[in-house]
């Protein structure tokens, strides 16, 4: 069968290429290893002057994990304008105030955040105290005398930013090297010649597609089973729903990042210029895929979003890491990839028949 | 294989890509047991003409018939073997591996296809040779295996495009016998070439030009009609003929 004998020829030619296979295997190792470095930290402990501040305060916020440093206010401004410290803290009538250096907006966060932290533990500390005045004070004031708290029904406390982006990186990573591997392969198809000389043989173009799809998707198993297993269990990425999902969704994610590599090295006559679909076509999908917010976005680009196969995957993996889905949940997400790699698949059976006399 | 069949005709045959016409209608005959030559510099319309014959490209107007029936077809391109102009073969496979892989497409497995991969490798003397990944070979090499898989089906039409190119004298010489033999046992074969001396082994040679063919006939017979010694020369002679 010519499906089958363009099966073995694939996954023959990735035996013998052993160099590429070790690269396919440890470059998205090595990146979701990085992000687990930088996503994983801890969070960022804010330089803070305290300026004038009394000493119950500066325990405050050293306890809130802020690094605090006693200074004058000259000292400070000059400081705070090097950028060797994050804000300066000092008492204006009666009120904290803070002045933020206001580059960074995390870095802003982080210096409110401590805030939130003391007013809290003040709280608890005067309960006495201002379980009192709650009384005299209407009920909406509660809000001043007893800081609200926080539940979740995701995540939980342990959850950090590498859990939260974990999942949409994951399917980007799956998603870009799966283009990448298929898209120079079917152009090197074309540069040597072996396309060519497989359209002059009696193979039918849906069988020369099926042959591809499917030999690369073993290889691509092979690639996605050890990116996810080596994002849980070894950086432990946050994995509530079941492992079976998540690889259904990753294969899925891969199929049509596979079928939309071959299909746009149709339109690339080398390696260099496939590369060039990347910023185009893989990284845009990146901005849509959940790592921003996009309800405010203009309408339009928000509809772009809607079309891309990485959005679909993104948030099923989400769905299945953090909040635990199953297919009740996901089954759109589902249907969605599968119609992106079936429809690209017939997009590469149009193209080659396209150019081809039968 | 149906070698008894005419083998190719190619009637008035215009082909072009994007604006540019390459092919100005194009008539072409390969009788069963002939070698055709098409002789020509390179632009001349060679290889997009042999392309259409094998059925990697469609022709804007004009017809194809390969053994009496109209390209293109799958049940002909079984008939057919094509060695195009580059290699096209895969370097990280070994030459076997390529063969095993080349020869399934065409309905060839099991013991069928290790006897036919046996013998066409001894053809072209790369018996031993056939463990060896492609990469390594020289490029005389490459050539004799893309011919030697091209024969694995035993097409009845065989088409060449360069097929010596890198390939030392000896060999060359070899290629060529091997060629005749396999057009004695009925094949039609045409080939490309821009060596003018090496389109003496063929049967007819058909001159081509700025996508015309500018003559065809026996290289005695063009020699003789030019009133030259050599095929280079009775290419100019017709070159200078053709209006432009």
């Amino acid at each position: 069968m010519r499906v089958l004998a363009v099966f073995r020829r694939v996954l023959r030619g990735f035996g013998r290429d052993k160099r590429t296979l070790v690269l396919m295997m440890i470059a998205p190792v090595l990146v979701l290893s990085l992000l687990w470095f930088i996503f994983h930290s801890d969070t960022y402990h804010p330089k803070v002057a305290a300026v004038d501040l009394p000493e119950t305060m500066v325990v405050a916020l050293k306890n809130q994990g802020a690094r605090v440093r006693r200074l004058d206010q000259a000292t400070a401004d000059r400081q705070l304008k090097a950028g060797e410290i994050d804000a300066v803290i000092r008492f204006e009538k009666g009120q904290i105030v803070a002045l933020l250096e206001g580059s960074d907006p995390s870095v802003d966060m982080s210096v409110r955040m401590l805030f939130v932290g003391v007013m809290r533990e003040r709280a608890a500390r005067f309960r006495p105290l201002l379980e009192k005045v709650r009384r005299v004070l209407p009920r909406e004031a509660c809000i001043v005398t007893q800081p609200p708290r926080f539940d979740r029904l995701h995540g939980g406390k342990k959850m950090t930013h590498f859990d939260s982006f974990g999942p949409v990186l994951l399917g980007f990573l799956v998603f870009f090297f799966t283009f990448i591997v298929s898209g120079v392969s079917f152009v090197r198809e074309r540069t040597t010649g072996t396309l060519e000389r497989m359209l002059a043989s009696p193979i039918r173009s849906w069988e020369l597609v099926t042959g591809y799809a499917t030999g690369f998707s073993v290889v691509v198993l092979a690639q996605i089973a050890l990116m996810t297993l080596f994002s849980v269990y070894l950086l432990d990425m946050m994995l509530v729903g079941s492992l079976f999902w998540l690889l259904t969704i990753t294969l899925m994610l891969a199929v049509s990042a596979m079928t939309l590599g071959m299909f746009l090295s149709a339109y690339a006559r080398s390696e260099f210029q496939l590369f060039q679909f990347v910023p185009l076509v893989i990284v845009p999908q990146i901005f849509f895929s959940g790592l921003f917010q996009l309800e405010t976005m203009p309408g339009w680009l928000q509809v772009v979003g809607k079309v891309l196969p990485l959005t679909y995957g993104a948030h099923a993996m989400r769905s299945v890491m953090i909040r635990g889905s199953g297919l009740a949940q996901i089954w759109v997400d589902l249907v969605v990839l599968a119609a992106c790699a079936v429809s690209f698949m017939a997009l590469n059976v149009w193209i080659i028949k396209h150019k081809r006399a039968v | 294989m149906s070698k008894s069949l005419p083998g190719v005709v190619v009637r008035d045959v215009i082909h072009g890509f994007g604006p540019v016409e390459v092919l100005h209608g194009i008539s072409i005959e390969v009788e069963s047991g002939r070698i055709i030559g098409l002789l020509g510099p390179s632009g001349a319309g060679k290889t997009t003409l042999v392309k259409l014959i094998a059925g990697v490209d469609r022709q804007r107007s004009g017809t194809v018939h390969v053994s009496g029936e109209l390209m293109p077809s799958f049940e002909l391109m079984e008939r057919i073997g094509y060695v195009a102009q580059g290699d096209a073969l895969y370097r990280e496979l070994s030459g076997r591996e390529n063969m095993e892989f080349f020869g399934a497409l065409y309905g060839l497995h099991g013991a069928a296809l290790d006897e036919r991969i046996h013998t066409c490798a001894g053809l072209v003397d790369l018996g031993e040779h056939l463990h060896r990944q492609v990469q390594d070979y020289s490029g005389g090499m490459k050539r004799r295996l893309s011919l030697a898989t091209a024969l694995l089906h035993e097409p009845g039409v065989l088409i060449l495009d360069e097929p010596t190119v890198g390939i030392d004298p000896v060999l060359r010489h070899d290629v060529w016998d091997r060629l005749r033999a396999y057009a004695d046992d009925g094949a039609s074969i045409l080939i490309t070439t821009h060596v003018m001396d090496e389109a003496n082994h063929c049967d007819r040679v058909a001159m081509m030009r700025d996508g015309l063919l500018i003559a065809q006939d026996t290289p005695e017979g063009l020699r003789r009609t030019a009133g030259v010694d050599t095929l280079e020369e009775a290419f100019l002679h017709f070159c200078s003929r053709v209006p432009s």
